[in-house]
């Protein structure tokens, strides 16, 4: 009987204590600005997409109309299909999937391999090296333009690569792809975080340098992979700089969108380049929210430090 | 028996020693590293620094292609004593830009750096928060920015065309916007500082699409801090403010250092200051390739020299672990 009295008067306590003192009260009132805070943000982020989405299937008039907001008077699928046959989307869609999958994996690759010789081998040379691929992210993209766009022109003697899909095939070979610095730092830093006795078992197991690196350290470093995997494909869909210098007439989505026309009317554009936008944007949203596990894996255990 | 095994032992120790060639184990091992970064060596070597090169080379001549074949010729500084002193719209552009930046930067980094510790938090939704709140790392680069920017300037042309009518929304924005510079103006703060709030209340799309990899930066390097350090502290009778002054936020500091470089960047090259855009049209439609390249690197030392700066007064407040 005792015993149930002081339990109660216990928790009676503790009930007390979390509404009525002080600390209880700021860590409550925490609470709710932060839950605030949340909403308010994820409510600022995906608002905008929302509505772009909903306008897509907007009619003409309900897009005029200020009073019609989110749900369209009249429901058309007219905008998606024109949108549709305007960027050629069954031609564009696939050519665009496998084109980013394969920048995505060469970066990948290319940067993961690059990533584990600067962050573990203490070479002539590493500082320096490293501290070019940090000025790679430095320079503007448009301070690069001109010289590239000329090398791809003349590419060794009078090979014109313009207008076809090598150069950021050849970018990416090299490293050189839309911010594979920060690639390479990412990896630079997970296999720094990777402890020493992992290695140096394969060593004695008789690997040699890469097999060391194919067989233990990248299978150690999945998720990372993943990310940087899908920041990579999502960077090069979405790509309009590189693309729209080096392969204007190439049918990726990323140069179609700049292509769409609506007619005469310029908020008629408007709805269409929109519409386009979320066309071409919904698939890159679908695979990250497929890959995302491993994304926020990948962020806790990246640990990027400088 | 023992002396003349001890002697062979001896002289084994030294035959290896004197057929080593130069070259310790260790380095052999560490040559291994030129193997894996050999495309980024060769890319940097062949492509990056011919490329910057040539694109200082342009900026002190004047750049012209005919049919195919690109004349340049010498003409020294000429390009920079144009982009500075007859050139009125690059001057106003660069002002802005380097205004802008300053505040950008600093911002994204506050909000970021308080947004990953709420994020690292534990409450029910943190998992779909924290997909929400990456899904601008994926998303808010090159069509959706471009269609962001078609947006605005159409919002701010149709403004322009019928300001009578302008739109709706716009009015009740401003007016809202208004409101609560009005209202923290009536609760005592200063005019300064309720303008920067209301600018960052109203911005607040444009900070959340930036701050992504910053967010991402900041949460991994606060989940790689090992929970024994705080369970130290509280051993200790250290209280949460104590904590995270004292151990969260020394050990973010290498990651601040990086986020401060990253956000300096791409506040710079962001197209809503106008000066890349600018580059772009005097390059491919003005033609003017060598002036065009002259004043994107007086844009991108700019970068270098602030990120100088500040990469230099952080670093003498970083704490390293190890």
């Amino acid at each position: 009987m005792t015993k149930t009295n002081t339990k109660k008067k216990f928790h009676m306590k503790r009930w007390f204590v979390k509404w009525f003192s002080l600390s209880g009260l700021m860590s409550i009132g925490w609470k709710i600005v932060r839950t605030i805070i949340l909403v308010g943000c994820c409510y600022t982020i995906l608002y905008p997409f929302l509505l772009k989405m909903i306008d897509a299937f907007k009619s003409f008039e309900d897009y005029l109309d200020p009073a019609v907001r989110y749900i369209p008077k009249y429901f058309t699928w007219n905008n998606i299909q024109q949108v549709l046959i305007q960027l050629q989307y069954g031609r564009s869609f696939p050519i665009t999937f496998g084109y980013s999958i394969l920048i995505a994996v060469l970066q990948v690759f290319i940067c993961g391999l690059a990533g584990y010789g600067f962050g573990r081998f203490k070479f002539r040379g590493n500082g320096l090296l490293f501290g070019l691929v940090i000025m790679e992210l430095l320079v503007p993209p448009q301070t690069m333009m001109i010289p590239l766009y000329i090398r791809f022109r003349f590419f060794y003697g009078n090979l014109n690569l313009i207008n076809t899909y090598w150069p950021i095939i050849i970018l990416a070979l090299t490293g050189l792809g839309i911010r594979n610095g920060l690639y390479i730092f990412m990896f630079r830093q997970t296999f720094r975080n990777m402890p020493k006795e992992l290695e140096e078992a394969a060593i004695i197991d008789g690997c040699n340098a890469f097999q060391t690196f194919y067989k233990v350290m990248l299978p150690n470093s999945f998720s990372m992979m993943v990310t940087v995997f899908l920041i990579s494909f999502a960077w090069q869909w979405t790509d309009t700089t590189y693309t729209q210098l080096f392969q204007r007439s190439t049918n990726l989505l990323a140069n179609m969108t700049s292509f769409v026309d609506g007619g005469e009317e310029a908020i008629m554009v408007l709805q269409y380049n929109n519409t386009a936008a979320v066309l071409c944007v919904l698939p890159v949203m679908l695979v990250y929210l497929i890959g995302q596990r491993f994304f926020i894996q990948g962020v806790a255990r990246a640990g990027i430090t400088g | 028996m023992a002396k003349e095994q001890n002697r062979k032992e001896k002289s084994f120790s030294k035959g290896n020693a004197s057929t080593r060639k130069g070259m310790a184990l260790s380095d052999k091992k560490n040559m291994a590293g030129y193997f894996f970064t050999m495309p980024v060596i060769i890319g940097l070597i062949f492509i990056f620094l011919p490329a910057l090169v040539q694109s200082l080379i342009y900026a002190f001549c004047d750049v012209k292609i005919d049919f195919g074949d690109i004349q340049t010729e010498w003409i020294g500084i000429q390009n920079f004593y144009d982009a500075f002193l007859s050139d009125s719209e690059f001057i106003v552009l660069f002002v802005n830009a380097i205004r802008g930046m300053f505040f950008d930067s600093a911002v994204i980094i506050l909000f970021s750096f308080f947004m990953s510790n709420v994020l690292n938090q534990k409450f029910a939704g943190r998992g779909i928060c924290r997909v929400i709140f990456f899904l601008p790392v994926v998303l808010s680069m090159g069509i959706v920015a471009d269609m962001e920017d078609a947006n605005t300037m159409f919002n701010a042309m149709s403004a322009l065309d019928e300001s009578a009518s302008a739109s709706a929304f716009d009015q009740l924005g401003m007016a809202a916007m208004f409101s609560i510079s009005r209202m923290m103006e009536v609760m005592g703060l200063p005019m300064a500082m309720s303008n920067i709030i209301g600018t960052v209340l109203s911005n607040m799309y444009g900070i959340l699409n930036a701050s992504g990899v910053q967010i991402l930066i900041f949460l991994s390097a606060l989940q790689s801090i090992s929970p024994s350090v705080f369970e130290a502290a509280k051993m200790e009778g250290a209280t949460k403010w104590e904590e995270f002054w004292k151990i969260t936020f020394p050990m973010l500091t290498p990651s601040l250092l990086v986020c401060v470089v990253y956000t300096v960047i791409s506040t710079f090259t962001n197209p809503t200051y106008g000066v890349m855009d600018y580059v772009e049209s005097q390059a491919f439609s003005s033609g003017k390739l060598g002036y065009a390249s002259a004043v994107s690197w007086v844009y991108f030392v700019t970068v270098i020299v602030v990120l100088g700066i500040a990469a230099g007064i952080i670093s003498k407040r970083v704490t390293y672990l190890d």
